[in-house]
């Protein structure tokens, strides 16, 4: 079922932590919800679980208006970030304990949870109780006990935050596979770019208590709406452009060539992969005469940072891949990129 | 897949018979109509008793009362008496606490429950036990050839001393548990010489904690009816006089004012209380490191010499009651004997098994109680959690002796609707349990406090109500605390005299009391062995809790308070 948010606001105090914010996910979508800390992911998170009760908006799922939903009642699975096991029970017992909520017979239950426990890899562990578990083992028995009632809504907050990388990254692929098998509309909540690019169908970059952008990973790398969002998923260089009563854009004093745009740019950003570096003009679209200010070798690239002549406190950075020649801090060196991959950014 | 969620869906909201709101708001209604019962109307009937004259309302009573010459002397030796004693009592045993939190003396273990043990024993034990070594046929007057006269003011001062030094001793023995090594250090760099350091980093950031101590052992001294009545000879105080008139004369008017003046100290200590903790800022952080203790030769000849002497006099106490207890006639003829412990007069043995009913049931009742406020205060959001919080923390401020006055006044008359209490042990054990309210809750929602609020969520997600999470995680993870709760009750029940003084008849006779008619009519080695079967339960009980936590893992729990 498809979850639908709509002008939801929350107050807290004076800080607004949601502002009239909507949303869409879509049946048996993995959604992130990526964005800087404080910037509400939580407590919309915690307001679709009803957690948390918003101030004004609705939420729906397929159908069905949630207000009138006690939280125990809306079948959603949540992980929390914190290892919320509870700490007196083993781990088959965790597992259980929605299902006997449920009123399941006794032997299913026991049944389910094993069949749960085993999905993620700790069939061999159900006895113990979680001070006697890994926060690996532990993160794996909390997503089998949410998924084990088989809830209508998965909700992730921050799951894999608290764990050290190596472990992050093997359980990335493997909630992500967990949720594909099952086809369960999932949302999850993080910082970390890499994880929402790496996991989700769609993501969700909130600000500030709004959303940012929505869109796949591969949308919001190429084309980030603004500048937040490209500088929040990867790097950019953003140049600052005016245009001149020609009609022509102005970075600096340079003219640059633009695809066809609209309405009055003022910000371009192009990628720093995007960005070729020659130490004599090249033929693409824009090509910037400048001093090489900074090279920087990172191992398996290069960074070339480049302050053009038209615009000396504007540096723009190229990430150079591959064996080339690279110029030495202080040479003059030209910076090239095609129009095409220009982006207009919004403030 | 969604359609299996539906069904699941409808499945869940039939499972949850009840409403979580619900349960909430009844569990708060039933918690506090107990407390305006047991608490609210009792302090109010002492109030409304103490102006109630013939033709309504007035200060008659405040005018014959306070117009009487007498009751000015008896206020006088009451404050000067309970003033002393605290101040040797916090004194003592601030440098008591300093010696086991300050430096590293060794044996602290044996150290530290020594001196608890007054905690296990009615007050008036140590009225007994100076009468025994200081009396007339003391060991020191019959045997060592002194001369002293301990009955009286000094008696009955020495003996609130001993019976308050281990209540102080709790209080700033956890003040002087926090410190902060930054304040010392800099200290020392500044050049500032032990005493130095001292009187400006140690004793300001204790302050409060003295000024807790100070409160409450004066508190239990000015009401303390015990020792008074066993060694005070002709040295009358307030405590004794309000008995002697309530129950004696039946004069509720006088014992309502001299209640209601009881109830000034805390009064005035909480006018006093917003003055110190606005002078005292945190002085521990969460940057503090905590201070390592050097070794000290010198140090600790010293406070190991003045340690052991206090546990020396502490343990003497209970040593000569015990003694007195298995000799055939103290101190004519000091034969062995268990003939005392047979009990033969009076109720025989009957008092001392209905305070270990009433002790139980003031465990189990008590820990409900107060466990059911801790619970409806820290994690049910109603609207009546905030007066709860706040009754439940106010019998911390009110004598027993005066909430004991009030349960009298209150169920004494027939149009309450629990007068059919009156007089039966239930009401005793209600009364225990609303006198030592603030402790048991303070205790359980401390440690309800620290069980993270994601367990509630965690399981309110997966469908489960208030009720199922509070019995399936939230009580699993606490009884521990809550087992040492019901000690804390039970060891109180057996203990306290003032509290039930008022409420006694003969058929419901407590230990404690039984203590005080048999030492009041001369029988002091049967008061002794009585005293004696007292503590030996209340050590028993300890030890056999004790024993079940080790059993059960749960090492960090605090049984003594
Ligand atoms: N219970 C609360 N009380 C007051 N302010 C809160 C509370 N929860 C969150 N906030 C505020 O709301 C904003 C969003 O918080 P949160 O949703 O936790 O952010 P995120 O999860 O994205 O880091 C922050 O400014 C935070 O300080
Ligand atoms: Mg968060």
């Amino acid at each position: 079922m498809s979850l639908e948010v709509r002008g939801v606001s929350k107050l807290y105090g004076s800080v607004k932590a949601l502002d009239n914010l909507s949303l869409t996910v879509p049946d048996g979508n993995f959604t992130c919800f990526l964005g800087p800390s404080g910037c509400g992911k939580t407590t919309l998170l915690r307001i679709i679980a009803g957690l948390e009760s918003a101030d004004s908006g609705q939420i729906t799922l397929g159908m069905n208006d949630l207000s009138q939903t006690q939280p125990s009642e809306r079948n959603f699975g949540v992980v929390f970030q914190s290892y919320s096991l509870f700490p007196n029970l083993s781990a088959l017992k965790n597992v259980m304990y929605g299902l006997e909520c449920r009123a399941w017979p006794k032997a299913k239950a026991k049944a389910r949870a094993m069949e749960m426990l085993d999905l993620v890899h700790l069939a061999d562990q159900a006895d113990k109780l979680p001070s006697q578990m890994s926060g690996g083992q532990q993160q794996r028995v909390a997503i089998a006990r949410a998924i084990a009632p088989q809830p209508s809504l998965l909700l992730l907050d921050e799951p894999l935050s608290a764990l050290d990388a190596k472990v992050r990254a093997e359980l990335r692929s493997e909630v992500r596979k967990i949720q594909q098998d099952i086809g369960i509309t999932t949302i999850m909540v993080t910082h970390d770019q890499s994880e929402a690019l790496e996991m989700a169908d769609q993501i969700v970059v909130l600000r500030g208590g709004q959303v940012e952008q929505v869109g796949t990973a591969r949308e919001l790398y190429h084309h980030p709406r603004t500048e937040f969002v490209a500088n929040f998923i990867g790097t950019i260089n953003s140049l600052a452009v005016e245009p001149n009563d020609k009609g022509s854009l102005m970075f600096g004093s340079a003219p640059l060539v633009v695809p066809d745009s609209q309405g009055s740019i003022r910000k371009l950003g192009v990628r720093p992969e995007a960005v070729t570096i020659s130490s004599s003009p090249a033929k693409t679209d824009n090509s910037l005469a400048g001093i090489a200010k900074t090279v920087r070798f990172l191992g398996n690239y290069n960074v070339v940072e480049v302050a053009p002549d038209c615009a000396p406190d504007q540096i723009i950075s190229a990430e150079l891949r591959g064996d080339l020649a690279l110029p030495s801090e202080g040479d003059a060196v030209y910076v090239n990129f095609n129009s095409e991959q220009l982006r207009e950014l919004q403030a | 897949m969604s359609e299996v969620a539906l069904l699941l869906q409808k499945q869940v909201s039939k499972g949850s018979w009840v409403n979580d709101k619900k349960v909430a708001l009844i569990v708060s209604g039933v918690v506090l109509a107990m407390m305006v019962a047991f608490l609210i109307v009792p302090i109010l009937s002492i109030l409304s008793r103490s102006f109630a004259v013939s033709d309504g309302f007035g200060l008659e009573n405040y005018i014959n009362t306070l117009g009487t010459s007498r009751i000015w002397e008896l206020g006088l030796n009451s404050v000067v008496m309970a003033s002393l004693a605290a101040s040797i009592a916090v004194s003592l045993a601030y440098a008591y606490a300093y010696a086991l939190q300050r430096t590293d003396l060794p044996f602290k273990g044996i150290l530290r429950i020594v001196i608890m043990v007054p905690l296990f024993a009615p007050s008036l034990v140590q009225a007994q036990g100076l009468i025994f070594l200081l009396g007339r046929n003391g060991v020191f007057n019959r045997f060592l050839g002194f001369d002293i006269d301990i009955y009286g003011f000094w008696g009955v001062t020495l003996a609130n001393s001993l019976y308050t030094f281990p209540y102080a001793f709790l209080i700033l023995s956890a003040a002087l548990a926090v410190s902060d090594a930054r304040l010392y250090e800099s200290a020392v760099v500044m050049g500032a010489k032990p005493f130095r350091i001292f009187r400006t980093v140690t004793l300001p950031s204790t302050r409060y904690g003295i000024f807790a101590a100070i409160f409450v052992a004066f508190s239990l001294s000015i009401t303390d009816f015990g020792n008074a009545v066993v060694i005070g000879g002709n040295f009358n105080v307030l405590a004794t006089e309000i008995y002697n008139k309530v129950i004696g004369q039946g004069q509720f008017g006088l014992g309502a004012v001299v209640g209601v003046m009881l109830l000034m100290p805390a009064v005035i200590s909480k006018l006093l209380e917003k003055q110190i903790s606005k002078r005292q800022h945190a002085q521990v952080t969460d940057q503090s490191t905590p201070l390592q203790i050097r070794p000290n030769r010198l140090r600790n000849l010293v406070f190991g010499s003045y340690a052991w002497t206090i546990a020396a006099i502490f343990l003497s106490v209970p040593l000569i009651v015990f003694v007195a207890s298995i000799v055939k006639l103290w101190p004519y003829n000091m034969a062995f004997s268990l003939k005392h412990y047979a009990f033969d007069v009076q109720n025989g043995t009957a008092p001392l098994w209905n305070s270990v009913g009433v002790a139980f049931a003031t465990a189990f009742l008590g820990v409900v109680v107060v466990a059911s406020a801790a619970i409806v205060s820290a994690k049910f959001k109603t609207v009546l959690s905030g007066p709860i919080s706040f009754l439940s923390i106010l019998p911390a401020s009110i004598p027993g002796m005066v909430l004991g006055l009030g349960y009298v006044l209150a169920f004494n008359n027939p149009s309450n609707p629990f007068n059919m209490l009156y007089g039966t042990f239930p009401l005793i054990v209600l009364l225990y349990i609303y006198y030592n309210h603030a402790q048991g809750f303070l205790i359980s929602s401390t440690s309800l406090k620290q069980i993270s609020s994601t367990f509630d969520e965690a399981s309110t997600m997966l469908g489960g109500s208030t009720l199922r999470t509070l019995f399936k995680v939230t009580l699993p993870l606490i009884w521990p605390t809550l087992l040492g709760v019901g000690v804390f009750f039970f060891m109180r029940a057996m203990v306290s005299l003032s509290a039930v003084i008022f409420l006694i008849t003969p058929q419901t006779q407590v230990a404690a009391v039984s203590v005080l008619q048999l030492s009041d009519r001369g029988a002091a080695n049967q008061a002794a062995a009585f005293s004696v079967c007292i503590m030996l339960i209340v050590i028993a009980m300890l030890l056999v809790v004790r024993l079940v936590l080790w059993l059960a893992g749960a090492k960090n729990v605090t049984l003594i308070r």
